[in-house]
Protein backbone atom coordinates (compact mmCIF):
# COMPACT_ATOMS: atom_id res chain seq x y z
CA UNK A 1 0.00 0.00 0.00
CA UNK A 2 3.25 2.57 0.78
CA UNK A 3 6.03 3.54 -0.88
CA UNK A 4 8.70 2.36 1.08
CA UNK A 5 11.62 3.32 -0.17
CA UNK A 6 11.30 6.98 1.49
CA UNK A 7 11.75 5.52 4.93
CA UNK A 8 14.09 2.31 3.92
CA UNK A 9 17.25 4.95 3.45
CA UNK A 10 16.37 6.38 7.13
CA UNK A 11 16.15 3.20 8.32
CA UNK A 12 19.60 2.21 7.32
CA UNK A 13 21.01 5.30 8.83
CA UNK A 14 19.86 4.21 12.23
CA UNK A 15 20.53 0.39 12.00
CA UNK A 16 22.05 0.32 15.23
CA UNK A 17 18.99 0.59 17.00
CA UNK A 18 15.67 -1.08 16.49
CA UNK A 19 12.13 0.23 16.03
CA UNK A 20 9.43 -1.81 16.68
CA UNK A 21 6.07 -1.38 16.25
CA UNK A 22 3.48 -2.39 18.62
CA UNK A 23 0.03 -2.60 17.04
CA UNK A 24 -3.50 -3.81 17.71
CA UNK A 25 -6.99 -2.48 18.47
CA UNK A 26 -7.49 -0.47 21.34
CA UNK A 27 -7.61 -2.52 24.34
CA UNK A 28 -5.78 -5.20 22.97
CA UNK A 29 -2.93 -5.25 25.15
CA UNK A 30 -0.43 -3.30 23.71
CA UNK A 31 0.81 -0.68 26.45
CA UNK A 32 0.83 -3.54 28.90
CA UNK A 33 2.70 -5.42 26.38
CA UNK A 34 5.68 -2.34 25.24
CA UNK A 35 5.71 -2.43 29.36
CA UNK A 36 6.72 -5.94 30.11
CA UNK A 37 9.07 -6.02 27.37
CA UNK A 38 11.02 -2.46 28.56
CA UNK A 39 10.91 -4.45 32.00
CA UNK A 40 12.89 -7.36 30.38
CA UNK A 41 15.16 -5.52 28.71
CA UNK A 42 15.79 -3.17 31.44
CA UNK A 43 16.91 -6.20 33.54
CA UNK A 44 19.67 -6.57 30.55
CA UNK A 45 20.78 -3.03 31.08
CA UNK A 46 19.21 -2.27 27.80
CA UNK A 47 18.23 0.85 27.08
CA UNK A 48 14.26 1.09 26.04
CA UNK A 49 12.30 4.25 24.88
CA UNK A 50 8.44 3.70 24.52
CA UNK A 51 6.36 6.11 22.39
CA UNK A 52 2.90 6.54 21.23
CA UNK A 53 0.18 4.73 23.86
CA UNK A 54 -1.85 5.89 25.97
CA UNK A 55 0.79 6.67 29.07
CA UNK A 56 1.84 9.78 29.06
CA UNK A 57 5.94 9.90 30.22
CA UNK A 58 7.68 13.08 31.18
CA UNK A 59 9.71 13.11 28.47
CA UNK A 60 6.49 13.22 26.05
CA UNK A 61 5.37 16.42 23.88
CA UNK A 62 2.60 18.55 24.48
CA UNK A 63 1.23 17.27 21.63
CA UNK A 64 0.98 13.77 23.05
CA UNK A 65 -0.53 14.99 26.27
CA UNK A 66 -3.06 16.31 24.02
CA UNK A 67 -4.08 13.62 22.01
CA UNK A 68 -4.52 11.74 25.38
CA UNK A 69 -6.46 13.68 26.82
CA UNK A 70 -8.96 13.46 23.90
CA UNK A 71 -8.84 9.95 23.56
CA UNK A 72 -9.69 9.92 27.18
CA UNK A 73 -12.67 12.40 27.36
CA UNK A 74 -14.38 12.27 24.11
CA UNK A 75 -12.47 9.15 21.71
CA UNK A 76 -11.78 12.48 19.46
CA UNK A 77 -15.56 12.37 18.85
CA UNK A 78 -16.49 16.03 17.91
CA UNK A 79 -12.89 16.98 16.58
CA UNK A 80 -13.24 17.20 12.48
CA UNK A 81 -11.21 14.14 10.85
CA UNK A 82 -9.07 15.74 9.23
CA UNK A 83 -7.81 17.57 12.42
CA UNK A 84 -7.34 14.41 13.99
CA UNK A 85 -5.36 12.85 11.10
CA UNK A 86 -3.03 16.02 10.88
CA UNK A 87 -2.86 16.36 14.95
CA UNK A 88 -1.61 12.92 15.19
CA UNK A 89 0.68 12.91 12.28
CA UNK A 90 2.21 16.57 14.27
CA UNK A 91 2.88 13.82 17.14
CA UNK A 92 4.33 11.55 15.09
CA UNK A 93 6.50 14.03 13.53
CA UNK A 94 7.37 15.42 16.38
CA UNK A 95 8.60 12.22 18.28
CA UNK A 96 10.38 11.10 15.56
CA UNK A 97 12.79 14.27 15.28
CA UNK A 98 13.21 14.97 19.03
CA UNK A 99 12.75 11.47 20.63
CA UNK A 100 13.35 8.49 18.25
CA UNK A 101 15.93 9.34 15.76
CA UNK A 102 18.27 10.38 18.82
CA UNK A 103 17.29 7.06 20.92
CA UNK A 104 17.99 4.77 17.52
CA UNK A 105 21.23 6.45 16.70
CA UNK A 106 22.34 5.26 20.99
CA UNK A 107 21.53 2.22 19.68
CA UNK A 108 18.44 2.00 21.86
CA UNK A 109 15.18 -0.53 21.20
CA UNK A 110 11.91 1.66 20.70
CA UNK A 111 8.67 0.55 21.24
CA UNK A 112 6.02 2.27 19.84
CA UNK A 113 2.86 1.89 21.22
CA UNK A 114 0.81 2.08 18.00
CA UNK A 115 2.70 3.25 15.17
CA UNK A 116 1.95 3.73 11.32
CA UNK A 117 -0.09 0.62 11.03
CA UNK A 118 -2.22 2.07 13.88
CA UNK A 119 -3.06 5.37 12.39
CA UNK A 120 -3.86 3.81 8.71
CA UNK A 121 -5.84 1.28 10.40
CA UNK A 122 -7.94 3.72 12.96
CA UNK A 123 -8.24 6.66 10.58
CA UNK A 124 -9.36 4.00 7.76
CA UNK A 125 -11.80 2.62 9.73
CA UNK A 126 -13.06 5.80 10.74
CA UNK A 127 -13.63 6.77 6.98
CA UNK A 128 -15.56 3.76 6.72
CA UNK A 129 -17.57 3.87 9.47
CA UNK A 130 -18.46 7.52 9.45
CA UNK A 131 -18.37 8.98 5.86
CA UNK A 132 -18.56 5.77 3.51
CA UNK A 133 -19.64 8.52 0.86
CA UNK A 134 -16.40 9.97 0.61
CA UNK A 135 -14.16 7.21 1.64
CA UNK A 136 -12.51 7.13 -2.10
CA UNK A 137 -11.33 10.29 -1.33
CA UNK A 138 -10.67 10.37 1.87
CA UNK A 139 -8.60 7.17 1.84
CA UNK A 140 -6.60 8.91 -1.29
CA UNK A 141 -5.87 11.71 1.00
CA UNK A 142 -5.02 9.62 3.77
CA UNK A 143 -2.48 7.50 1.37
CA UNK A 144 -1.26 10.62 0.14
CA UNK A 145 -0.53 12.53 3.09
CA UNK A 146 1.07 9.44 4.96
CA UNK A 147 3.68 9.04 1.70
CA UNK A 148 3.67 13.13 1.55
CA UNK A 149 5.67 12.42 4.94
CA UNK A 150 7.55 9.33 4.01
CA UNK A 151 8.91 10.47 0.72
CA UNK A 152 10.53 13.48 2.88
CA UNK A 153 12.11 10.94 5.48
CA UNK A 154 10.61 11.93 8.30
CA UNK A 155 8.73 8.93 9.36
CA UNK A 156 11.48 5.87 9.68
CA UNK A 157 9.78 2.69 8.54
CA UNK A 158 9.47 -0.37 11.63
CA UNK A 159 12.07 -2.82 11.71
CA UNK A 160 9.56 -5.41 12.94
CA UNK A 161 5.82 -5.29 13.97
CA UNK A 162 4.34 -7.12 16.99
CA UNK A 163 0.42 -7.20 16.47
CA UNK A 164 -1.66 -7.96 18.89
CA UNK A 165 -4.73 -9.94 17.96
CA UNK A 166 -7.68 -9.79 20.55
CA UNK A 167 -11.05 -10.27 20.78
CA UNK A 168 -13.66 -7.17 20.60
CA UNK A 169 -15.57 -8.44 23.52
CA UNK A 170 -12.22 -8.38 25.24
CA UNK A 171 -10.83 -5.32 24.91
CA UNK A 172 -14.45 -3.63 25.55
CA UNK A 173 -13.94 -4.24 29.21
CA UNK A 174 -10.18 -3.23 28.86
CA UNK A 175 -11.31 0.21 27.72
CA UNK A 176 -14.46 0.94 30.01
CA UNK A 177 -12.19 0.46 32.73
CA UNK A 178 -9.20 2.80 31.66
CA UNK A 179 -11.52 5.44 29.95
CA UNK A 180 -14.64 7.37 31.52
CA UNK A 181 -16.32 6.47 28.57
CA UNK A 182 -18.81 3.81 28.30
CA UNK A 183 -18.28 1.58 24.79
CA UNK A 184 -21.31 2.42 22.06
CA UNK A 185 -22.30 -0.35 19.78
CA UNK A 186 -20.95 2.30 17.37
CA UNK A 187 -17.29 1.67 18.91
CA UNK A 188 -17.76 -1.73 19.01
CA UNK A 189 -18.55 -1.26 15.45
CA UNK A 190 -15.15 0.32 14.98
CA UNK A 191 -13.31 -1.58 16.81
CA UNK A 192 -14.04 -4.36 14.21
CA UNK A 193 -13.00 -2.48 11.29
CA UNK A 194 -9.91 -1.41 12.78
CA UNK A 195 -9.13 -4.94 13.05
CA UNK A 196 -9.79 -5.49 9.34
CA UNK A 197 -8.11 -2.61 8.35
CA UNK A 198 -5.27 -4.10 10.36
CA UNK A 199 -5.75 -7.33 8.09
CA UNK A 200 -5.42 -5.82 4.94
CA UNK A 201 -2.29 -3.71 5.81
CA UNK A 202 -0.49 -6.80 7.07
CA UNK A 203 -1.66 -8.74 4.39
CA UNK A 204 1.32 -10.78 2.98
CA UNK A 205 3.83 -8.89 5.39
CA UNK A 206 6.62 -10.92 7.84
CA UNK A 207 5.25 -9.63 11.39
CA UNK A 208 4.98 -11.27 14.81
CA UNK A 209 0.92 -12.75 15.69
CA UNK A 210 0.31 -13.09 19.26
CA UNK A 211 -2.83 -14.15 21.04
CA UNK A 212 -3.89 -12.21 24.02
CA UNK A 213 -5.91 -14.30 25.99
CA UNK A 214 -6.58 -16.31 29.18
CA UNK A 215 -4.35 -18.68 27.63
CA UNK A 216 -1.33 -16.79 26.73
CA UNK A 217 0.49 -15.10 29.86
CA UNK A 218 2.11 -11.38 29.49
CA UNK A 219 4.92 -12.88 30.37
CA UNK A 220 4.95 -15.56 27.87
CA UNK A 221 4.11 -12.30 25.19
CA UNK A 222 6.80 -10.26 26.31
CA UNK A 223 9.45 -13.18 25.89
CA UNK A 224 8.36 -14.06 22.30
CA UNK A 225 8.14 -10.59 21.43
CA UNK A 226 11.59 -9.88 22.73
CA UNK A 227 13.32 -13.04 21.25
CA UNK A 228 11.51 -11.53 17.41
CA UNK A 229 12.62 -8.51 18.12
CA UNK A 230 16.28 -9.29 19.49
CA UNK A 231 16.53 -11.70 15.53
CA UNK A 232 16.62 -7.95 14.32
CA UNK A 233 19.42 -6.05 15.96
CA UNK A 234 22.47 -5.75 14.14
CA UNK B 1 -24.36 28.20 1.42
CA UNK B 2 -24.02 31.93 1.24
CA UNK B 3 -22.06 34.35 2.49
CA UNK B 4 -18.85 35.45 2.25
CA UNK B 5 -15.75 34.47 3.28
CA UNK B 6 -12.43 36.93 3.64
CA UNK B 7 -8.92 36.29 4.46
CA UNK B 8 -6.33 38.80 5.10
CA UNK B 9 -2.57 37.94 5.16
CA UNK B 10 0.70 39.78 5.26
CA UNK B 11 3.92 39.83 7.06
CA UNK B 12 3.96 40.82 10.96
CA UNK B 13 3.28 44.10 11.23
CA UNK B 14 1.92 44.97 7.76
CA UNK B 15 -1.46 46.02 8.90
CA UNK B 16 -3.70 43.07 8.80
CA UNK B 17 -5.14 42.79 12.02
CA UNK B 18 -6.20 47.05 12.15
CA UNK B 19 -7.21 46.57 8.72
CA UNK B 20 -9.46 43.57 9.33
CA UNK B 21 -11.08 45.23 12.35
CA UNK B 22 -12.03 48.33 10.88
CA UNK B 23 -13.82 46.55 8.01
CA UNK B 24 -15.32 44.37 10.48
CA UNK B 25 -16.80 47.96 12.75
CA UNK B 26 -17.69 49.43 9.05
CA UNK B 27 -19.54 45.94 8.10
CA UNK B 28 -21.36 45.80 10.96
CA UNK B 29 -22.27 49.05 11.25
CA UNK B 30 -23.96 48.68 8.42
CA UNK B 31 -25.79 45.90 9.72
CA UNK B 32 -24.24 43.00 8.33
CA UNK B 33 -23.74 39.44 10.09
CA UNK B 34 -19.98 39.17 10.48
CA UNK B 35 -17.83 36.56 12.10
CA UNK B 36 -14.12 37.65 12.85
CA UNK B 37 -11.58 35.62 13.43
CA UNK B 38 -8.42 36.62 14.45
CA UNK B 39 -5.16 34.31 14.78
CA UNK B 40 -6.07 32.40 17.81
CA UNK B 41 -7.70 29.20 16.66
CA UNK B 42 -8.90 25.80 18.83
CA UNK B 43 -7.54 26.57 22.45
CA UNK B 44 -5.83 23.51 23.20
CA UNK B 45 -4.10 23.18 19.69
CA UNK B 46 -3.11 27.00 20.16
CA UNK B 47 -1.78 26.09 23.62
CA UNK B 48 0.26 23.10 22.58
CA UNK B 49 1.52 25.09 19.67
CA UNK B 50 2.13 27.99 21.93
CA UNK B 51 4.49 25.41 24.59
CA UNK B 52 6.44 24.18 21.51
CA UNK B 53 7.62 27.44 20.07
CA UNK B 54 8.80 27.63 23.65
CA UNK B 55 11.23 25.21 23.75
CA UNK B 56 13.92 25.90 20.51
CA UNK B 57 15.59 22.40 21.25
CA UNK B 58 12.48 20.52 20.41
CA UNK B 59 10.55 22.33 18.38
CA UNK B 60 9.87 20.74 15.21
CA UNK B 61 8.86 23.04 11.62
CA UNK B 62 7.07 19.65 10.51
CA UNK B 63 5.08 19.02 13.37
CA UNK B 64 4.23 22.85 13.86
CA UNK B 65 2.76 22.83 10.43
CA UNK B 66 0.84 19.59 10.84
CA UNK B 67 -0.53 21.10 14.36
CA UNK B 68 -1.59 24.61 11.90
CA UNK B 69 -3.59 22.39 9.48
CA UNK B 70 -5.35 20.62 12.30
CA UNK B 71 -6.35 24.10 13.83
CA UNK B 72 -7.34 25.25 10.42
CA UNK B 73 -9.06 22.26 10.18
CA UNK B 74 -10.91 23.06 13.58
CA UNK B 75 -11.67 26.97 12.56
CA UNK B 76 -13.69 25.55 9.44
CA UNK B 77 -16.35 23.16 10.94
CA UNK B 78 -16.92 24.97 13.83
CA UNK B 79 -16.52 29.07 12.72
CA UNK B 80 -15.99 29.41 9.18
CA UNK B 81 -18.73 27.16 7.44
CA UNK B 82 -21.39 27.70 10.32
CA UNK B 83 -21.12 31.87 9.84
CA UNK B 84 -21.02 31.15 5.87
CA UNK B 85 -24.74 28.93 6.16
CA UNK B 86 -25.86 31.84 8.03
CA UNK B 87 -25.26 33.83 5.27
CA UNK B 88 -22.52 35.92 7.25
CA UNK B 89 -19.55 37.61 6.16
CA UNK B 90 -16.57 35.55 7.48
CA UNK B 91 -13.09 37.70 8.22
CA UNK B 92 -10.00 36.00 8.83
CA UNK B 93 -7.10 37.44 10.52
CA UNK B 94 -4.46 35.02 8.56
CA UNK B 95 -5.52 31.39 6.71
CA UNK B 96 -3.59 28.70 5.70
CA UNK B 97 -1.64 30.55 3.00
CA UNK B 98 0.42 32.29 6.27
CA UNK B 99 1.23 28.68 7.35
CA UNK B 100 2.40 28.00 4.08
CA UNK B 101 4.43 31.43 3.57
CA UNK B 102 5.86 31.06 7.15
CA UNK B 103 6.99 27.10 6.36
CA UNK B 104 9.63 28.52 3.98
CA UNK B 105 11.73 29.97 5.69
CA UNK B 106 11.21 27.59 8.55
CA UNK B 107 13.09 24.99 6.43
CA UNK B 108 9.82 23.57 4.59
CA UNK B 109 10.29 23.24 1.03
CA UNK B 110 7.34 24.86 -0.70
CA UNK B 111 7.96 21.77 -3.25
Amino acid sequence: MLERKGYTVTNKKNKRGVLVGVEGISGAGKTSLCNAMKQRYEVLNEQVLLLGGFEVHPYSSPITALCRDLVTTTRFVGLPWLAEVHLLLAEMLHDIESLMIPSMEKGEIVLVDGYLDSFLAYEGARIVRHRPEKSTLMRDYLRQVVNMVCSIGRIPVCDCVVYIECKVDTSKARLERRDSLAMSGEDLALQMEIGRQYDALFAGRSILRIQNDDECSLEDNARVSAEYVDSFRC
Amino acid sequence: MGGVFLAFEGIDGSGKTTLATHLVDWLRERGFHVVYVSSVGYEPIDHVTRELLADAKTYDPYAHLFLSYANSRVLVKTIIEPGLEEDGIVILDRYYHSSIAYSVPLGIPLV
